[in-house]
């Protein structure tokens, strides 16, 4: 937990690399799927990419693997139990955001419209 | 078909860049390929070049200094996304991509992962200062010992000195002063990426 405590927050892009494992893929999938997943908003350059995927195994947020597939030289990387955890504590704290903005905009936000009109 | 291997007509250019210069590096490698040179080995001070059909490739540098076993890994990321790997020098690896317009051609799209890369230069940089610094104090107070001295029997360590010492010692003084400066220029740019904030 303290491990996780001290990565988050993520950046966005390593949220999204983390999430687009919830399946094993290699390098490139990753980068196609978080362009899916955000549809088109995040290219994912291959340096940011590499660097991001090496802190993560560093962290052990996620395992490369080999692979006896098409491409030996390609990695295949899991994301770990706990790289599992690290995705849900990020999301419920992504929450508690969306919740006091949407509940404090509401409240305050709406009355100032009013006062600036 | 015939394979006319012979007829490859290969150019090797000797010239100098700093570590610091990868811009300069980058619009020369360009302009080359845009002359029909195109770049297939690295040296030190050399690169030999392919001639072909005059075309805009980008080429783009990478720094990991890193062990052999991951760079099958890290080349084939890289060829997938469409850079072709060309060669590896001192650290350094060469890149390119023919020039198309719409994508924005980088390496690296964070400052984070861009900052990393001039981080790890830097360190390398000053792991190298640390023999020369070590060494020169000994090698300073060695010559300015014998230069001092007027025994005149002491012909040898004299000429040693003379010889040898003083122009090691001039070298390496100007060795650690392109250090310095490199780590200098290494630090203006990661300061003027932090300065861009972005993610």
């Amino acid at each position: 937990m303290n491990k996780i405590k001290q990565i988050s927050p993520l950046t966005e892009t390593t949220f999204y690399i983390l999430i687009s494992l919830i399946e094993p893929l290699h390098g490139y999938g990753i980068m196609q799927k978080v362009l899916k997943l955000s549809k088109e908003r995040i290219h994912l350059a291959p340096g940011t990419l590499y660097g991001a995927l090496s802190n993560l195994v560093d962290t052990e947020m996620i395992i490369p693997k080999e692979t006896q597939e098409s491409n030996p030289r390609r990695k295949i990387y899991h994301i770990t139990n706990l790289g599992k955890e690290l995705v849900s504590y990020e999301i419920s704290r992504l929450e508690e955001m969306i919740i006091n903005g949407k509940n404090l905009l509401e409240e305050k936000g709406v009355k100032d419209d009013k006062s600036n009109k | 078909m015939t394979k006319v291997i012979s007829k490859i007509e290969h150019k090797n250019v000797f010239k100098i860049f700093f570590t610091w210069q990868e811009g300069k590096k980058e619009n020369w490698l360009r302009q080359m390929s845009n002359d029909g040179w195109h770049l297939n080995k690295v040296g030190l001070l050399n690169y030999e070049f392919i001639r072909g059909k005059p075309k805009d490739i980008i080429y783009k540098f990478d720094y990991k200094p890193f062990r052999n076993e991951k760079i099958d890994d890290y080349i084939t990321l890289f060829g997938d996304s469409g850079w072709e790997y060309i060669d590896r020098f001192a650290g350094w690896f060469y890149f390119r991509a023919e020039a198309k317009g719409d994508f924005s051609l980088e390496l690296y799209n964070d400052n984070a992962s861009r900052i990393r890369k001039y981080r790890t230069l830097r360190w390398v940089l000053i792991i190298t200062c640390g023999p020369i610094v070590i060494n020169l104090p000994n090698l300073l107070g060695r010559i300015i010992r014998v230069l001092r001295t007027d025994v005149i029997d002491d012909m040898l360590a004299r000429t040693l000195i003379i010889n040898f010492s003083i122009p090691l010692t001039v070298f390496l003084i100007l060795v650690l002063g392109l250090l310095v400066y490199g780590i200098m220029r290494i630090s203006l740019i990661i300061n003027r990426i932090r300065s861009e904030i972005k993610e």
